[in-house]
């Protein structure tokens, strides 16, 4: 007995060996002074140091919703809509039921010129991506770790207690359906970060093309704030998608992903 | 024959000879075909190249005429009998799109081909400036189908409404007709509306139909635009560009199939010319802000039970209908001293709907109701004005704590203040003031090393209790089996105990220790009472068992030597001692791994 938890914790001890270099990072750079000191000066009304502060923490590689969010807000101020949308998007995958970035972002969009065919997508659509913004996938990830804890440990007890086999695999199963949805979601989720390259038009106004060239006919116009999916790139132009569905090709420079 | 018939015969055979040489150096002529000699600016022409006796011919280049346009579209051959003779031709189509006015003069030009010389006579065409006939109803569209029904390929442009008021909504359908021929690679019309506010073209459809006789593909076009100016607008000429792919009559060497070719073009449809009128100023409703169309207004209120003061009523404002939605702005409710109102905001908009919300703050309970709110806008259809008026609607207010109300007044005079400051600084939430937990770019739990293995621990701790449950159990259940598994151990602690018997030298005490050794040992492993097990009772378990014979005879020996040891234990030293407890170590260590 005394044998199998030595191996037990030889083997805890050897995965955490290998996890080790995670625990040892040590961040150099302290964002926390930064973003304090940019807060002030928002405080103060001096949008336009606080953007460049805030920018200053995030090109270290570091990133918070609460810093999305006040980038946002900082970019607002400065009358940027493009780039104050893209930070409340950017936040928006950190804390999507945040009150206060609901109605910023309420109150950008306002702002926010729309095509008149833009309306158009489906209602279905639309849905699906309302419901499965709601979800970060750290939340989650979390979520599925909670299941699966529970899963476990109700199978533990089976083998201490035999009697209530029966009815903790019926709690088991229950749990197992919802792991599987959970799952589902965060793959979904997962695969809309990693492969749907979602952006925000930063350009007040710019022209989506049938061709990437400066020469070809407009298909539609795109305004700061809008929300695009880019399919392909090539040199410096990209092909995107309207949340309607219409396709066309605009300078990279013009949008940035979420 | 006589000297007159020879002669007659030589000149005979000079004429004929000479004849045919003239026969075969006369030039043919080329026959040139023209749908229209007269044509407006904004149409478009077929011109039809016969060449006869020839087949298979390739399309000659046309010189470029300045003021025209001329595209190749097809080849065709053609074949027909006459006077029994079977005669062939090949005729090229071009279009012809005319881009200034005037009159132009095609040909006469001449062609070599095979040694033969094609020559074309002229023919001329005359462009005139006139608009062709609006056409914006349906029958009108009928009418211009069935005029262009002898033409291979053409487009048309029609649109619902011929008289509209400034602002109104109407739809306009740009249609591609073609027949006998294939066309690929087909854009987005391109239409002049100077005046007019379009929306982008629809998805175009397909369908088939019959004009005349001819069955035409048709490739449809859907846009809806309004105009921003009154007075004559002219809306168009529609443009489209694509591709047509025609089979070419010449065989493509090694393929033995026709080889396609492509070849660019672009139409033109007429111009269409629409009346616009200004809204008229009698009987305009003071809130008139320009909504043109026929619609419906509603309006609700959340929460709509008791709210105390400083808590927020949404009120919700839906405009549907058809008409003009992209300039509908939200109906004004009136400002009071009773509430703070914010700013109204889209929310949601659909192909017929639009919803604005709007935030009010009650600044005391004194607020009853909220009041009436008008929507104006003008018929075009009746030609008339129409106001919607919804309300007054009653709300409950009730009075807040006096922090909470020291803190609404307070907010309320920052409203105030900021009232005339520029849109952007007003509106929004303040920052947040504590950043919450920074992490590095892009990480996330479900790829953090350290997370998925601190996941596989309990997992890992499952199986281990799984396992040692299990072991457990069958200990407990299966005496065969926990016998076998402690066979081992209690013989390594005989061992250990008949070694230090051996270092003391009691020769009865270690044969006892080491004969109950093996015995006990035996007994454990083949599931035996131990005590009674003899070399008879082994040698007769272990025969059948496919062991090694010499192994049987070692365990058959040990057991008698130690009987014999423990009755006669002076005959036996020390090194014989060591030898047995070497024998009994060979013999566990045998079975252990059989």
């Amino acid at each position: 007995m005394l044998r199998t938890f030595f191996t037990i914790a030889l083997f805890i001890a050897a995965l955490f060996y290998i996890g080790g270099d995670s625990f040892s990072e040590e961040f150099r750079y302290d964002p926390y002074e930064d973003f304090t000191e940019a807060s002030s000066l928002y405080g103060e009304s001096r949008f336009q140091d606080a953007v460049n502060l805030y920018e200053g923490i995030l090109s270290h590689g570091y990133e918070s919703a609460s810093l999305y969010y006040n980038l946002g807000n900082a970019y607002l101020k400065l009358g940027f809509l493009g780039s104050a949308v893209l930070n409340y998007e950017r936040a928006k995958r950190f804390i999507p039921y945040d009150s206060d970035l609901k109605a910023n972002l309420v109150y950008a969009d306002s702002l926010r010129r729309q095509s008149p065919m833009e309306g158009n997508r489906l209602w279905l659509s639309r849905k699906i991506n309302v419901f499965l913004d709601i979800f970060t996938i750290n939340g989650l990830t979390l979520a599925l770790s909670s299941i699966y804890l529970t899963i476990i440990l109700l199978l533990s007890s089976i083998v201490f207690k035999k009697t209530m086999r029966r009815f903790i695999s019926k709690f088991v199963i229950i749990l197992g359906v919802m792991f599987m949805l959970v799952l589902t979601l965060m793959t979904i989720n997962i695969y809309r970060i990693e492969h749907i390259h979602s952006a925000i038009v930063l350009a007040d106004e710019i022209n989506a093309r049938f061709e990437p060239l400066e020469s070809t006919a407009v298909n539609f116009r795109l305004y700061a704030g809008t929300k695009i999916i880019v399919l392909r790139t090539r040199d410096q132009w990209s092909q995107i998608k309207r949340e309607d569905g219409k396709i066309g090709w605009i300078e990279s420079s013009n949008y940035d992903i979420i | 024959m006589s000297m007159f018939y020879k002669i007659c015969f030589a000149v005979c055979c000079v004429t004929l000879f000479f004849s045919t040489i003239a026969t075969s150096a006369q030039d043919k002529e080329i026959e040139l075909v023209l749908d229209s000699k007269n044509i407006p600016i904004s149409g478009s022409i077929r011109l039809d190249m016969i060449f006869p006796d020839t087949q298979g011919m390739s399309a000659p280049e046309l010189a470029e005429i300045d003021g025209l346009k001329i595209t190749y579209l097809r080849s065709t051959n053609a074949a027909s009998r006459a006077s029994g003779m079977l005669k062939y031709a090949t005729k090229h189509t071009y279009v012809i799109t005319p881009q200034q006015v005037g009159v132009f003069s095609i040909g006469p030009f001449s062609v070599n081909y095979n040694g033969v010389d094609y020559i074309s006579g002229k023919a001329d065409i005359r462009v005139g400036s006139r608009i062709l006939g609006v056409s914006p109803h349906k029958d009108e569209n009928v009418n211009d189908e069935e005029a262009r029904a002898r033409d291979d390929i053409f487009l048309l442009m029609a649109t619902d409404k011929k008289k509209v008021y400034i602002n109104q909504v109407f739809h306009i359908v740009v249609g591609l007709y073609y027949r006998d021929i294939s066309i690929t690679d087909i854009q987005y019309p391109l239409l002049a509306h100077e005046g007019f506010s379009m929306d982008e073209f629809h998805a175009p459809q397909k369908s088939r139909k019959t004009i005349k006789g001819y069955n035409y593909n048709i490739i449809t076009f859907r846009s809806s635009l309004f105009p921003l100016l009154s007075g004559d607008l002219k809306l168009g000429p529609a443009t489209i560009a694509f591709n047509s792919q025609s089979q070419s009559p010449i065989d493509s060497p090694g393929l033995g199939e026709k080889a396609s070719k492509k070849h660019s073009l672009k139409l033109k449809s007429t111009i269409k010319e629409i009346a616009v009128l200004p809204v008229p100023d009698d009987a305009r409703p003071e809130n008139f802000n320009g909504a043109i169309g026929n619609f419906d207004f509603n309006i609700s209120i959340e929460p709509k039970g008791p709210v105390k003061v400083g808590d927020a009523i949404v009120i919700t404002m839906e405009i549907s209908g058809n008409g003009n939605l992209a300039l509908l702005s939200a109906p004004g409710i009136d400002q009071s001293e009773d509430y703070i109102l914010y700013e109204s905001y889209l929310k949601d908009e659909g192909k017929a709907r639009k919803v604005f919300e709007q935030t009010l703050i009650p600044k005391s309970s004194a607020l009853q109701s909220i009041p009436p709110v008008k929507f104006s806008f003008f018929d075009p259809e009746e030609e008339r004005f129409k106001v919607i008026t919804k309300g007054p609607i009653e709300v409950q207010i009730i009075e807040a704590g006096e922090e909470e109300k020291s803190r609404i007044m307070e907010d309320a005079d920052n409203m105030n203040s900021d009232y005339d400051q520029p849109l952007l600084s007003k509106g929004i939430v303040y920052i947040k003031d504590f950043p919450g937990r920074f992490k590095r770019k892009g990480s996330y739990l479900h790829n953090n090393k350290k997370f998925l293995i601190s996941q596989s621990i309990p997992l890992f701790l499952y199986v281990s209790l799984l396992l040692i449950y299990k072991r457990r159990e069958r200990f407990q259940n299966d005496i065969r089996y926990a016998r076998i598994k402690i066979a081992d151990k209690q013989a390594r602690s005989a061992l250990k105990k008949a070694r230090s018997l051996l270092n003391d030298s009691s020769v009865e005490e270690f044969y006892v220790a080491i004969f109950e050794c093996l015995q006990e040992y035996f007994g454990n492993k083949f599931n035996l009472p131990s005590a009674g097990i003899t070399s008879d009772i082994v040698e007769h378990v272990l025969r059948p068992k496919d062991f090694d014979q010499n192994i049987i005879i070692k365990v058959s020996s040990f057991f008698n030597d130690c009987d014999i040891a423990k009755f006669t234990p002076y005959r036996y030293k020390e090194k014989d001692m060591l030898r047995s407890f070497n024998q009994a170590k060979e013999i566990i260590s045998y079975f252990k791994k059989a």
